[in-house]
């Protein structure tokens, strides 16, 4: 690569990874995962960075490289290197939030990766039924009928019958 | 009982957003060199005169960042610089004061169109704090940029050519910006000035394709360099106020070049184009009366700041000691201290503060007096005075603990200017410090 693509290869990464972070663990859930599924997707946009900054919409061509890698990665296991920015070793703070935390990963963790998938994507993500669909390589019947019973399994845990009733002013 | 999917969703998205996340572990460095490792992985498979191109690719992500930054060039003079002594090193052992900074935060608004805005350029008045952000068109699917200035506060809008990335490097008390564009598909990038809502490129002097803008000062005038990227060098550039021609100071070179002293002394860095990346490092003074300096830069001292650019406040200039990378198991794993230091390029004082570990990372701004702004990962910024002093900057209660704040500049006043992530939205704010 060159220097000036590698400069802004990393430039884009630094801005991005946030994101790229977040996304990655509202599908999985895991934060240690969610590190490895951002470190390989960015090593292989290392490798197709031409073509990605070329696209029209970079950020839409990486997320897609992010799911992918996702939708991937457990048929490969786990026995990726994490490349960290700190030794392994250091301990990991438990914060007063850290209970918070849980509940989030609660909220999705019992729902079918597939539901998982298509409720980030849709509502984290906030994409289209179409552009869902794209990314999963499946039919708009299919994100419909995924994101229906995503929240149907969601609806006690949310109180969404409650909520949703408030807010139409029941 | 009422089952709306339509508002379930808009709960759902609600929770989503609002969801923690922890602070990722991934290190762009060593994706960045991992990255590196995969492509020689692939090439290798290919074709073996591929492989050998890779070769030249190898090293640590500093490396080639560095050669990046430093495409700039010798100055052009009719005598000899002058030879300056060797800088001296000043290690002042850092003391952790409990009390915070007293420092009083205020925050600037957000265009509610406009998600994660970087804050990028402040002028040394405070005036105006220069920044970019994507706005979303939905119908499209198409971000767009636009660049975002606040004027004492106060944001406006101005849509960007599109390109893959805009980044404004500086800007003066007149509202003049100036930045760089990379257009993508490997061409280098290209320098620019903004004013009044109009957008100008900047004219490279002949024979160059590529270039940045570094620095700008109170007359207008641009500091930047132009770059051949067939030979891989550059040359430093003066683009002067009102628009003119522009003045190239020397011949092709590797440069990085900083900015203006106090007294109108141009400053930046020089290295040995055909010397390799470990090429010794040379300061380059072109002063005011036309003469020339230079000295050499301390080995193990490298400048930067939080936004990749090197800030130079009155003759100090930030940076680090960088830790060395220490391998375990054929990786890099753990880095040694790699503590922040101020270079004065007029005295050639190296001011080393022990007992901060930046982590190799270049969270180090420093103000006209050599004070300086530590930012320890995970850990908050300290404002650390000359004498070693340190105290922890006051944050606002939902400032991210990894990512806020991001300070871009400390005015001659002491007030700080960045930004500030929000948890749980991710969401940047302008932020503003007092610090009496």
């Amino acid at each position: 690569m060159r220097a000036e693509d590698e400069t802004e290869y990393v430039e884009y990464v630094t801005a991005r990874l946030p994101v790229l972070h977040r996304t990655a663990y509202l599908l999985c859930g895991d934060a240690h995962r969610a590190d490895d599924i951002v470190q390989t997707t960015l090593t292989k946009l290392y490798r197709h960075w031409r073509r990605a900054a070329g696209a029209d919409h970079t950020d839409a061509y990486v997320r897609r490289m992010l799911v992918r890698t996702y939708l991937d990665e457990r048929r490969g296991g786990w026995a990726r290197v994490r490349l960290l920015s700190e030794a392994p070793d250091r301990p990991a703070a438990r914060t007063p939030g850290i209970e918070e935390r849980e509940a989030v990963t609660d909220l999705l963790a019992g729902l079918p990766r597939t539901q998982r998938t298509v409720l980030t994507l849709r509502f984290a993500c906030d994409l289209t039924v179409e552009e869902v669909a794209s990314l999963l390589n499946c039919s708009t019947g299919n994100v419909k009928s995924h994101t229906s019973r995503g929240l149907a399994a969601l609806r006690r845990r949310l109180d969404l019958d409650a909520r949703t009733d408030t807010r139409a002013g029941r | 009982m009422s089952w709306d999917e339509e508002q379930a969703g808009q709960v759902v998205r609600r929770a989503l957003t609002l969801a923690p996340v922890p602070p990722t572990g991934v290190d762009v460095g060593a994706v960045l060199r991992a990255g590196r490792r995969a492509e020689r992985r692939r090439r290798r498979l290919t074709v073996a005169l591929a492989a050998v191109a890779v070769l030249a690719v190898g090293g640590g992500s500093a490396v080639v960042l560095d050669s990046v930054h430093h495409d700039r060039s010798l100055p052009v003079t009719g005598r000899s610089p002058e030879v300056l002594p060797p800088p001296t090193v000043v290690p002042v052992t850092v003391t952790l004061s409990k009390d915070s900074a007293p420092c009083v935060y205020e925050q600037f608004p957000v265009p509610k169109e406009v998600w994660f805005p970087t804050v990028q350029a402040a002028d040394p008045t405070g005036r105006f704090l220069v920044g970019t952000a994507g706005v979303s068109n939905k119908a499209t699917d198409r971000d767009r940029a636009y660049l975002v200035l606040w004027d004492q506060g106060d944001p406006s809008l101005f849509e960007l050519p599109k390109a893959v990335r805009v980044e404004p490097i500086a800007v003066n008390a007149s509202g003049l910006v100036v930045g760089v564009r990379y257009p993508g598909n490997g061409k280098p990038g290209l320098p620019w000035a903004y004013q009044d809502e109009k957008l100008r490129n900047l004219t490279l002097p002949s024979g160059y394709d590529g270039g940045q803008s570094s620095a700008v000062n109170d007359r207008g005038d641009i500091l930047g360099g132009a770059y051949d990227s067939a030979r891989r060098v550059g040359v430093p550039v003066i683009w002067p106020a009102g628009n003119g021609p522009p003045q190239v100071l020397g011949k092709p070179a590797k440069y990085r070049m900083f900015g203006w002293t106090a007294d109108g002394t141009i400053v930046g860095m020089e290295r040995d184009p055909h010397a390799g990346v470990k090429a010794e490092q040379k300061l380059r003074l072109w002063r005011p009366d036309g003469s020339t300096a230079v000295r050499t830069a301390p080995a193990d001292w490298a400048p930067g700041s939080p936004r990749g650019e090197v800030a130079l406040r009155g003759d100090w200039v930030a940076g680090i000691v960088p830790g060395a990378t220490v391998k375990q198991r054929g990786r890099p794993a753990t880095t040694a201290k790699s503590p922040p230091a101020v270079w004065n390029v007029r005295t050639g004082e190296l001011v080393v503060y022990q007992g901060l570990d930046t982590r190799n990372h270049y969270s180090v701004v420093t103000d006209p007096q050599g004070r300086l702004l530590v930012g320890v990962p995970g850990g908050g910024w300290r404002m650390v005075e000359r004498d070693g002093t340190a105290r922890p900057v006051p944050l606002p209660p939902n400032a991210h603990p990894e990512y806020g704040p991001q300070p871009v500049l400390i005015d001659d006043l002491g007030t700080i200017y960045g930004a500030v992530r929000e948890e749980p939205a991710g969401q940047n704010r302008p932020t503003v410090w007092r610090c009496p």
